[in-house]
């Protein structure tokens, strides 16, 4: 399951990659940029963002960059970026599929 | 009535659900917490949990799932998240964390169901380890069991009671299938969680964890009453033997010769010996005489015990040592440890003769099993003359040791005086 789920990224993951990729970052942060870059649609959940943060140092798609008492700052690698751009292009693909069917339905009806 | 108790008091109660229904630990908890009842830091066990008593309160409680098992707290990061949204580590509880919120507009622990089943992944695969090692380990045991000795050999039976040695076993074969089944419904319920999850479906609610959990107290009753029957088995067999009593005190006939009977008045007058009460093993004189006595006699030399059982209507265990000494002075030091078994049957008696046979490492073929009298007769140099004995439905078992070695009876008169005694 969890090889499943790394195949396509959750929204949630797509947005913490999303924060890397704009620099080095710990968890709060990437907590509030993701909230503020989604206009309070998403607001991670403390337990839902050390699982995807602990996934990915394991799936190597960050990497720990420095520890400071509770604080630990990370940045993206070049894995993380593939994933992230791949899973973009799957988003883009999909908002493509979708458009191309919105005229014929508007000419249907 | 409902109790009543004072602010800060500290209360214990049992888990009234399993640890791994995450869900209803949650449920508990919080409704725990509107009686006023607060979990204190670090009060929880898979017994039980611990609270302090206080004003009723609306608290979230939430469960998350270890990650790390070498942990035994929060990663650091772990609990600065939490706490920069309102929640606070409370305990650790197996494959759980637990944190608690008085916020109701904290953020919720998770919001990506999908991330959550995830993180149950690390919990179903250890409950997967377990599930095979509480199946592995009964098969294994059976396996290591079958193939040195019978687990089910009659002298356990004899030595324990049958009635008490029955009920062990079936406590215990009660308890592995508890155990199984509580493992397979963990991993099931973690396996169906994550499945909801991943379908976004909803997962088993809080409010009916009651209904749900009905059955865990009636299986912990039952597993705490296997513990203590072990328990109680144990200290039975080694602290509450049948009480030996002193031969000269015994009213009933023998059924086997004793040693006055085997070696009559030839080598002189009879009198009960006392050994001393310690011999210290570190001692040089360990080899000596006296200590090769107190090895055939044991600690209690002259006393027996009896008792009955179901598949024996009569066992003992006698222990003699006597001296004999003539007129001229010359006297002769023997010492002799007796096992008897009267069993119920003689398929029984033969069962045990090979039982015995097998403890003593002695190799009975088919034909002298099938045999009455001498089944076997040894002598070892340091501690005399053994004997396996039966006739019918008893069964002996016998040491012998005299000192002079040279004086005293033969090996061969010794076990055919002891086998024409069987039963007369």
């Amino acid at each position: 399951m969890p090889k499943k789920a790394m195949v396509i990224l959750t929204e949630s993951m797509f947005y913490v990659l999303m924060a890397f990729r704009s620099g080095e970052m710990c968890g709060i942060d990437v907590a509030d940029y993701i909230e503020k870059q989604t206009g309070g649609r998403i607001r991670l959940g403390p337990a839902t963002l050390y699982t995807i943060l602990g996934k990915f140092e394991k799936e190597e798609y960050i990497l720990e960059t420095q520890v400071e008492g509770r604080k630990r700052t990370y940045r993206i690698t070049e894995r993380g970026l593939e994933a992230w751009e791949a899973e973009l292009i799957r988003l883009k693909q999909c908002v493509a599929d979708a458009e191309q069917l919105i005229p014929e339905e508007g000419g249907q009806s | 009535m409902k109790r009543q108790y004072k602010p800060g008091q500290r209360i214990r109660r049992l888990l009234p659900c399993p640890d791994y229904d995450y869900t209803a630990m949650e449920g508990w908890l919080e409704d725990m917490a509107m009686e006023g009842l607060h979990m204190t830091q670090d009060g929880l066990s898979v017994w039980k949990g611990v609270f302090e008593y206080g004003e009723p309160q609306n608290v979230a409680y939430r469960l998350e799932a270890v990650q790390d098992t070498s942990m035994s707290e929060p990663d650091p990061e772990q609990l600065e998240l939490g706490e920069k949204y309102g929640w606070e580590y409370v305990a650790s509880i197996k494959d759980f964390f637990v944190y608690r919120s008085t916020d109701p507009s904290a953020r919720e622990m998770n919001t990506d169901p999908a991330v959550q089943a995830l993180a149950l992944s690390a919990v179903k695969k250890r409950m997967g380890l377990r599930l095979i090692f509480y199946i592995g380990w009964p098969l294994f045991y059976m396996f290591y069991s079958f193939s040195r000795h019978n687990p089910f050999e009659l002298q356990s039976f004899l030595d324990v009671g049958t009635i008490y040695w029955v009920i062990f076993y079936m406590m215990l074969l009660l308890t592995c299938i508890i155990g199984i089944r509580r493992n397979i419904a963990s991993f099931i319920y973690m396996k169906n969680i994550q499945k909801s999850l991943l379908q976004a479906e909803s997962v088993p609610d809080k409010e009916g964890w009651r209904k749900r959990t009905r059955g865990y107290r009636r299986e912990i009753c039952v597993m705490l009453a296997s513990l203590v029957y072990l328990v109680w088995i144990v200290i039975h067999f080694f602290f509450f033997q049948p009480g030996r009593i002193p031969l000269d005190s015994y009213q009933s006939t023998l059924p086997f010769a004793n040693l006055q009977d085997l070696l009559g008045e030839e080598y002189g007058a009879y009198s009960p010996l006392t050994l001393p009460k310690y011999v210290n093993p570190l001692e040089p004189n360990q080899t000596g005489p006296e200590y090769r006595m107190r090895h055939v006699v044991g600690d209690e030399p002259n006393t027996l015990w009896e008792k009955g059982d179901l598949l024996a209507s009569r066992i003992m265990e006698y222990s003699e040592c006597a001296q004999f000494t003539k007129d001229d002075g010359t006297s002769l030091q023997v010492g002799m440890e007796i096992k008897y078994y009267h069993m119920r049957s003689p398929e029984l008696a033969k069962k045990l003769v090979m039982e015995l046979c097998q403890a003593w490492h002695l190799t009975l073929t088919p034909e002298a099993a099938a045999d009455e009298g001498m089944l076997f007769v040894h002598t070892w140099e340091w501690s005399g003359y053994y004997a396996i004995i039966r006739k019918g439905n008893m069964v002996l078992w016998a040491n012998y040791y005299q000192n002079p070695e040279e004086m005293g009876l033969t090996l061969e008169a010794w076990t055919q005086s002891l086998c024409d005694s069987l039963g007369e």
